[in-house]
């Protein structure tokens, strides 16, 4: 069985997946983070022979997400795409494909950095592209700077070092939560991450396979660095 | 007599048999290799018939080229190159062509080539990436190799074999040199460097120097080892030797130990504290060229070294060497050594400085080694495929191939003699369509068959990325360590920073500093208050112990009485021996020695198999393992050069069963076995960083080069997690693990050891305490599991205790 985490941050209650995405129940949304889509063909164009897969698995993975529960709308904070897909990329049709099979599922995307120039694919898509949304007490943004009050984001891609007790150490992915920051882990199966420190406030949960658990709660390792 | 003849002559030198056997053979249009103890005339042996040829008139454009490892030597090399060519006023001078060659100077190069050009293995792969590289490189006629013995055993002397392959085609009379330090593989040296199957001629310089290996001893030998303990004990001995000498260079084994010695001796060194160097591969390249420019001008004191001064031997030698610490192999102290003497024919020095009393025997192993000429090989690698795939890259870039007479060309190489198809197909169909022969990667670009059926690279994107990242060296990722107001002091590796905590404090480049906060690639440091420190500890500290240095010191137990009279620095040590014998016995080469014995912590078992550390680390994990297979229990583990010990419940003394340990120890099934004893699969996914970088999997272009790169940067682990996931047959991953295994417990060793052991008597005793050979197995479990106080200590009662009882 897999275990989730509720976690109450600016009035609202987020269930944290460990499929790295947040559950909003009350508002029905599906709320995940740089995905990065057609990142590996983007390395392929440049002569680095990544196979071809990850794009494909990371829409299943939201496939996976959508049949659990009823999602009305799915929200991505920024970077869906790796960088703006090319009149002849396969992979736009995978996109497409998808997104006719879901007709009731809103998608909104708030633009990230790497989603510049893709205005006209969100269009074909039929996915609502935005600066930032609110939803609740909560901005969605992209990169944290962009928000006014307490706020959801992306672009990070959180990961913390856990010591396995032997000489290595694991790098797993984290929601990492200040008092009015929520930074989701990225969602997409070709990202790396970016080790984050957490403040003394800060609460940080930490995806171990099918789990996620709290940092620094009795009973866990809190070894992070 | 040749103009040559003449100079030497000028010179009043008398030119050695070998050098004008060499020259002979040069002009016989002969291949080989040339091996001889440094600073004894290799390099004009080799250079000679070049000079002799070329003596009046200027060869065309790139007829020769010099191939030297390190571009620091380059400068010093083409100096000496030209020596002989002022001195007869030829009408051509050498040039260098290295990373650090400014671009300006590469430019003038390109529009007018000298003759003969000094350069890197790096540079001559870049050289091939040009277009027109077959009408430049043609017409090379002679290639001489120094310093082979550093390259052949690494994955640029691969790279450096499918170069010169690649010139052999284009000009069929190549004549081919290397130049060697004294390696116990010659013949398989001089193969690896000539065209598969071809001989070649072989070479010996002047009969081997003396070397006389000589023991700093302390005055009274604690009666139980352990290691590190002499450390810097030894010090006031130490002072006085280099205090006797006009310069000396003191080598140790690992950086950290660099840093604590070249602490000790700038402290207490009395008026000369100046003249003190420190050397080590971390350190900033000016501080480094500093301590090089010293040595060179005779005003260095004393140069605190690691391996990064074992190479460039030809320049700047010292009246005295002093190696601190085990010498861990022959060839290495006989290197080392070799820096001291430098005229042939007079006598080399290296005094060594133990650091526990086993080394004692080790030294003496070493030195009987040296006068019996039992020295190391070095393991030639082999199917490089990522090596394999950069080179063909390479060769579409210099103007492009057809498949079969490329694969043919790189099956004239050593390392690829036994290259399949199956190999060569996959490795062209990976630069091509990506690697998977079935669908291919869509949209994949980087090797593209031209209308006439050759590979070409099409993209000039491709091209420059592929410039951008020719070569095979790797290293951890650099973390620079600067001072907060600026100024730089050199690189630690990523992982030892990682394990710090802003305020802690660290030994480096000789002071002690205090980490302020990790930005980027970047640790900003201030100067710490009060001397004591981590010292930090880097990768290179975990060179293991020759087999053949291993096995002499094995060799030296049994005939132990005699030796200690022909080797009077044994009878130091005759307290321990006797303790040996009388609670145990001395290990033997036909014996297996396990001891046991409780103490509070538990049951111990000791297994000396006088392996080296990594095969030990390897066999200790393996054996715990499969007893526990038998019966569940918790072992803790410790390993050093001689043997590791097994720790366990004080009820489990089971283990001590022979039948047991020999099943335990058995060589079937050790893949399967490492494999989930290991966690091979993460190990490799570490490894994955230069098989990744080599074959073109990550790119890491040049800072600030801009964006148009950074969308396109993958760790290499995320790689290896992709690959591994939709492309697992992706032979990469098979060569990421065969490289850790190898690289991490001497896979083939540990093989080999096991297959060994089974003919050994295992003779098991019971040893109430803990003996010589197990204290410092003991001692060092300890100290990774307690504090450095607590430990120091803790070891001081226990050698109280011991003693008191013996």
């Amino acid at each position: 069985m897999t275990r989730t985490v509720d976690v109450d941050f600016a009035e609202a209650t987020l269930t944290l997946l460990p499929e790295r995405a947040i559950w909003w129940e009350a508002e029905r949304s599906l709320l995940l983070a740089d995905v990065h889509l057609g990142k590996d063909q983007v390395f392929r164009r440049h002569g680095i022979a990544i196979p071809d897969g990850p794009t494909e698995r990371d829409l299943r993975r939201i496939d996976g997400l959508l049949a659990q529960r009823q999602v009305d709308r799915l929200i991505v904070l920024g970077d869906l795409v790796h960088a703006g897909p090319r009149a002849d990329d396969r992979w736009t049709h995978t996109v497409a494909t998808w997104r006719q099979g879901h007709p009731d599922l809103a998608v909104d995307v708030v633009l990230g950095n790497h989603d510049r120039g893709t205005a006209r694919w969100l269009e074909r898509w039929d996915m609502g592209a935005y600066e930032a949304l609110r939803l609740g007490k909560l901005d969605l943004v992209h990169e944290r700077e962009d928000a006014v009050g307490p706020c959801l984001c992306g672009h990070v891609h959180p990961v913390t070092k856990l010591r396995d007790g032997g000489h290595t150490a694991l790098r797993l992915p984290v929601f990492h939560f200040t008092p009015d920051i929520g930074t989701l882990p990225a969602f997409g199966a070709f990202t790396g991450g970016h080790v984050v420190r957490p403040g003394r406030k800060d609460r940080t949960f930490v995806i171990a396979g099918e789990h996620v658990v709290q940092l620094g709660i009795a009973g866990s390792t809190s070894d992070s660095d | 007599m040749t103009e040559l003849e003449q100079w030497f002559a000028q010179e009043g030198w008398t030119p050695f048999p070998f050098q004008r056997d060499t020259w002979r053979a040069w002009a016989a249009g002969e291949s080989g290799l040339v091996h001889a103890p440094t600073g004894t005339g290799k390099t004009l042996a080799a250079w000679g018939g070049i000079v002799t040829e070329a003596a009046h008139q200027a060869p065309p454009p790139l007829s020769y080229l010099w191939i030297t490892p390190l571009r620091a030597l380059a400068t010093d090399t083409t100096r000496n190159l030209n020596r002989p060519l002022e001195a007869i006023d030829a009408p051509w001078r050498v040039e260098q062509r290295t990373g650090d060659t400014s671009s300006s100077i590469r430019a003038r190069q390109r529009r007018k080539p000298p003759p003969a050009l000094v350069t890197t293995p790096e540079s001559l792969s870049l050289l091939l990436t040009y277009a027109d590289a077959r009408e430049r490189l043609a017409r090379v006629r002679g290639v001489i190799v120094d310093e082979w013995h550093e390259l052949l055993g690494s994955k640029r002397g691969v790279q450096l074999q499918l170069g010169l392959a690649r010139l052999r085609a284009w000009n069929p009379g190549l004549r081919t040199w290397g130049l060697s330090a004294t390696l116990g593989n010659l013949a398989e040296a001089r193969d690896a460097l000539l065209p598969a199957g071809a001989g070649g001629r072989l070479i010996r310089g002047v009969s081997p120097k003396r070397v006389d290996v000589d023991l700093v001893l302390p005055e009274d030998i604690e009666r139980f080892p352990w290691a590190g303990h002499l450390g810097v004990r030894l010090l006031p001995q130490v002072l006085t030797a280099i205090e006797a000498a006009r310069s000396t260079l003191l080598f140790t084994n690992t950086r950290s130990q660099a840093e604590l010695w070249f602490s000790a001796i700038q402290a207490c060194a009395p008026g000369w504290s100046t003249a003190v160097h420190l050397h080590h591969g971390s350190i900033d390249r000016e501080e480094r060229d500093r301590a090089e420019a010293a040595l060179a001008d005779g005003t260095a004191r004393c140069v605190v070294a690691t391996s990064s001064l074992d190479l460039g031997v030809d320049f700047s030698p010292v009246d005295q060497v002093i190696q601190v610490g085990s010498p861990k192999g022959v060839a290495r102290l006989l290197q080392r050594a070799g820096r001291s003497g430098h005229q042939p024919g007079a006598v080399s020095r290296i005094l060594c400085v133990p650091t526990h009393a086993l080394e004692i025997v080790e030294a003496v192993a070493a030195r009987r080694s040296i006068a019996a000429g039992r020295i190391e090989g070095r393991t030639v690698p082999k199917r490089c495929l990522d090596v394999l795939a950069q080179h063909v890259v390479t060769c579409a870039l210099g103007g492009g191939f057809h498949a079969e007479s490329l694969r043919d060309e790189a099956r004239t190489c050593d390392a690829f003699r036994d290259l399949t198809d199956a190999d060569w197909n996959w490795v062209l169909e990976y630069v091509t369509s990506g690697g998977t022969a079935l669908r291919g990667y869509p949209e994949f670009q980087r090797v593209t068959r031209a209308a006439d059926g050759r590979y070409v690279v099409a993209s000039r994107r491709i091209a420059t990325m592929h410039r951008m990242s020719v070569g095979t060296i790797t290293s951890d990722a650099a973390i620079a360590v600067q001072w907060v107001k600026g100024g730089r002091l050199g690189h630690v590796e990523e992982s030892f920073i990682a394990r710090l905590k802003p305020g802690d404090r660290f030994l480096f480049s000789g002071r002690t500093l205090e980490l302020v906060r990790v930005r980027d690639l970047v640790a900003q440091v201030r100067r710490a208050r009060g001397r004591t420190g981590t010292v930090p500890r880097w990768q290179g500290g975990r060179l293991p112990l020759s087999t053949e240095l291993a096995d002499a010191v094995l060799d030296t137990f049994v005939g132990w009485d005699d030796l200690a009279v022909a080797h009077p620095e044994l009878g130091t040590l005759a307290p321990l021996i006797d303790e040996q014998r009388s609670r145990s016995r001395l290990p033997a080469p036909t014996e297996l020695l396990v001891e046991h014995c409780f103490s509070r912590e538990g049951f111990h078992l000791f297994v000396y198999p006088f392996a080296g550390r990594l095969v030990h680390e390897g066999m200790a994990a393996l054996l715990a393992r499969r007893l526990n297979r038998q019966r569940p229990s918790t072992f803790s583990v410790t390993a050093n050069d001689y043997g590791f010990e097994l720790l366990t419940n004080r009820t489990d003394t089971w283990v001590r069963d022979e039948a047991l340990l020999r099943e335990a120890l058995a060589p079937e099934r050790l893949l399967a076995d490492v494999r989930d004893t290991l966690n091979a699969s993460e190990m490799a996914r570490r490894r994955f960083r230069e098989i990744a970088r080599i074959a073109g999997l990550v790119f890491q272009g040049y800072p600030g080069r801009g964006k148009s790169t950074r969308q396109v940067q993958a760790s290499s682990a995320l790689i290896f997690d992709v690959l591994q996931r939709f492309d697992p047959d992706n032979p990469f991953l098979g060569q990421a693990e065969s490289e850790v295994l190898e690289a991490e417990l001497e896979y083939a060793r540990l093989a080999a050891t096991l297959e060994q052991l089974r003919q050994r008597r295992l003779v098991v005793i019971d040893t109430q305490r803990l003996t010589p050979l197990s204290f410092p197995l003991w001692a060092d479990r300890v100290r990774q599991t307690l504090s450095t106080e607590d430990w120091q200590a803790r070891v001081r009662r226990a050698l109280d205790g011991l003693e008191g009882a013996a």
